[in-house]
């Protein structure tokens, strides 16, 4: 059972993370205002903190991204890649629930849009997956076995 | 010697760090620079005292509502702060107004006669029925022409995509300043995307462009 898991969780860690990794990524090479503007449409935070937030957020998703994939400090960071999937559910459902029509869910910046229902069900599957990252404490494959000595998969 | 490194390379806090800074590496090589575009822009297209020691830039689409719903806002920035600011117009249009360039070209236009301000601003007051149109709304343009009093002969001969260069030129300075939503404003070099940021942080920017 714990060898099944371990082997489920090294693929979850590496899409969970890359995925999360990939937005902070995208978002860092389009301007921070690009993704304010975004996050205007949720109505969720003062707009004067917005700017801010959008250019320090995207290190976070890139940071808690690479170090899920590459495993190291792995726990946290599919602890902080799981809360981040859960931000995004909360922020795109309450648009659903108070009836904001969204024109780009600025996940991934301009380079991909999705639909609210779409960016849901992708966020909810990442969620699950980063969940299951978490759950795993035999990390196949990461820098944190490396650095216990361990051998990369036992 | 090198076990004291080796037990370093394996201290999760160095790793860690390094892991970081690699990331933020990895970024800042793949921004490279992001250019300034090309600054030859129409005189047409400035307003404010030509010693105004800020410039302030807004990259628009006619058919854009939120750059309508923008200029209020815009103009009681420009009132607020008559001797600090000249303001310059650009182009950004977007492939899915199909009317944009139409109305961009009417501008220029427009412009040419010495109208550009008034004539931005009768698009924007009629940006719902031009946009509408199903045909190309030539004749609304040149209904609002024939308010401003505008020579009908010059004024069409924009139609015929002679200033169409002036107009790729800013597209080309829009792609290069990474110009990715409209309105999209610099104060100078400083960015700010929309009505919100502008009332939110125009003041404080163009402060700290005077401030040097």
């Amino acid at each position: 059972m714990n060898k099944a898991l371990a082997w489920s969780a090294l693929p979850a860690r590496l899409l969970a993370g890359g995925a999360l990794a990939a937005a902070g990524f995208i978002k860092l090479m389009g301007a921070p205002e690009e993704f304010a503007m975004a996050m205007e449409a949720y109505r969720l935070v003062p707009v004067a903190w917005l700017l801010p937030i959008a250019r320090v957020a995207p290190w976070l998703e890139l940071w808690a991204g690479v170090f899920l994939v590459m495993g190291c400090f792995t726990r946290q960071a599919a602890l902080a890649t799981a809360v981040a999937y859960g931000v995004f559910l909360t922020a795109i459902g309450s648009t659903l629930a108070r009836g904001i029509a969204l024109e780009n869910c600025g996940c991934f910046g301009r380079s991909l849009h999705l639909a609210p229902w779409q960016a849901m069900a992708l966020d909810g599957v990442l969620l699950l997956l980063a969940v299951l990252a978490w759950r795993d404490r035999a990390h196949y494959l990461s820098l944190d076995r490396w650095m216990k000595g361990s051998p990369p998969i036992s | 010697m090198s076990g004291g490194l080796a037990s370093l390379a394996r201290n999760r806090f160095v790793v860690g760090a390094v892991l970081a800074a690699l990331c933020v590496g990895a970024v800042v090589l793949s921004r490279g620079k992001a250019g300034s575009g090309s600054t030859d822009v129409p005189a047409h297209r400035h307003k404010g005292p030509a010693t105004a020691p800020v410039l302030l830039t807004e990259f628009l689409d006619f058919q854009c509502p939120s750059c309508g719903t923008i200029q209020p806002a815009l103009r009681d920035f420009m009132a607020r702060h008559p001797n600090d600011l000249r303001l310059v117009v650009r182009y950004k249009l977007w492939r899915n107004h199909k009317w944009a360039w139409p109305a961009a070209r009417a501008a220029e236009s427009a412009g040419r006669q010495g109208k550009f301000w008034e004539y931005a601003e009768l698009l924007f007051a009629n940006q719902k029925e031009w946009s509408e149109a199903a045909e190309e709304p030539r004749g609304l343009f040149v209904k609002y022409a024939q308010q401003l009093n505008l020579d009908a002969k010059r004024f069409e001969d924009g139609f015929s995509r002679l200033w169409d260069g002036v107009i790729e030129r800013d597209m080309a300075a829009a792609e290069e300043m990474n110009v990715e939503s409209t309105p999209t404003i610099f104060i100078n070099k400083r960015r700010l995307v929309g009505e919100q940021q502008l009332k939110n942080y125009g003041d404080l920017f163009l402060d700290l462009e005077k401030r040097g």
